[in-house]
């Protein structure tokens, strides 16, 4: 938030010019009979590549700092691990400092 | 959300943690989202896997060149949308205004398309119910095929309805000053879910419109 990343107007448009080529890709494969299900498979997967790029430049998934992410991991596992002391403590007596960074077990 | 320009609400440390709030809770909302759609999906699998000759006859009932032409439109807008947060991170107000008006005009020429072909599909007795015909020996097939063909752009369609409201109400707190450099959380998290809707039709459309078309 203090200094997002600014993608240059390239690279935006580098993706979008990706996604309508994909999107061309798509409709034209689908009239090719590649056999099977490989028809789907293509469309599919097709489909999977486009949805990456959107993730990965259009939602800035890629410039996501890595201690963001990790920090709003560990706070949803200590709201977890918070939700029933008692039991916790009951379950882990020997060692609570275990509490800590350990994965919840749902 | 915080109505001045750059202060944070009370339960929060700073204006970071806010940010970092908003931003989570977001992706859970889109997360949830996606579970929603995911029965849909699942729905559609399973009954295309049980009649798949059904829902490629019904399939080319659809316009492919319509379907693509939409998606098109729809990649155009998730572009004008990334301009928008783009123009808001560097607090180019003007420019902001103009790539979500953009937006705006993009989603509603993808409606219209959308209203034509739902249009035709009335005319045509392909909306499930009493008045369905479809003439073959896949016409209860094809009713299901429609079924979910309707219910599946009909929420995809509700979501941009809903996603143009959000972007009206983002151009007229862009006119009146509210967003700036420091913030512009609004105009991110509407970004994120007008992409997450471009997502949903990113699939909707081989799905939909693509099936078995190489066989004729």
């Amino acid at each position: 938030m203090n200094s997002p990343h600014v993608v240059s107007i390239k690279l935006y448009a580098t993706i979008f010019g990706a996604l309508l080529l994909l999107t061309i890709a798509t409709a034209g494969a689908a009239f090719v009979d590649l056999g099977g299900e490989l028809n789907s498979i293509v469309a599919l997967s097709i489909a999977v590549v486009k949805t990456l790029l959107v993730l990965l430049f259009f939602m800035h998934v890629r410039y996501s700092s890595r201690p963001n992410v990790g920090l709003c991991r560990r706070r949803i596992v200590l709201a977890i691990d918070h939700d029933d002391p008692d039991h916790e403590r009951r379950a882990h007596s020997r060692d609570s400092n275990a509490l800590i960074g350990r994965k919840p077990n749902l | 959300m915080s109505d001045s320009v750059s202060a944070h609400a009370h339960q929060f440390d700073d204006a970071a943690q806010q940010h970092e709030a908003s931003w989570l809770g977001m992706w859970i909302f889109l997360a949830t989202e996606v579970m929603f759609f995911g029965g849909m999906f699942l729905g559609y699998t399973i009954y295309r896997s049980v009649n798949p000759q059904g829902f490629a006859s019904a399939s080319h009932h659809l316009d492919v060149w319509l379907g693509t032409i939409n998606t098109a439109v729809l990649i155009c807008s998730s572009f004008t949308m990334a301009l928008a947060v783009r123009a808001a991170q560097l607090g180019q107000r003007k420019l902001v205004i103009i790539f979500l008006v953009l937006t705006v005009l993009l989603g509603s020429a993808f409606l219209a398309i959308k209203f034509t072909e739902y249009h035709v599909k009335f005319a045509e007795h392909l909306v499930p119910g009493s008045a369905f015909a479809f003439a073959g020996p896949h016409a209860a097939a094809a009713q299901l095929f429609f079924s979910l063909y309707f219910a599946m752009t009909g929420m995809h369609a509700l979501h941009m309805i809903i996603g143009l409201g959000l972007l009206a109400t983002l151009i007229v707190k862009s006119a009146r000053g509210r967003f700036s450099r420091s913030y512009y959380t609004p105009v991110e998290m509407v970004g994120l879910y007008w992409h997450f809707v471009d997502i949903i039709w990113i699939f909707l459309f081989p799905l939909l419109y693509l099936v078995g078309r190489h066989a004729g």
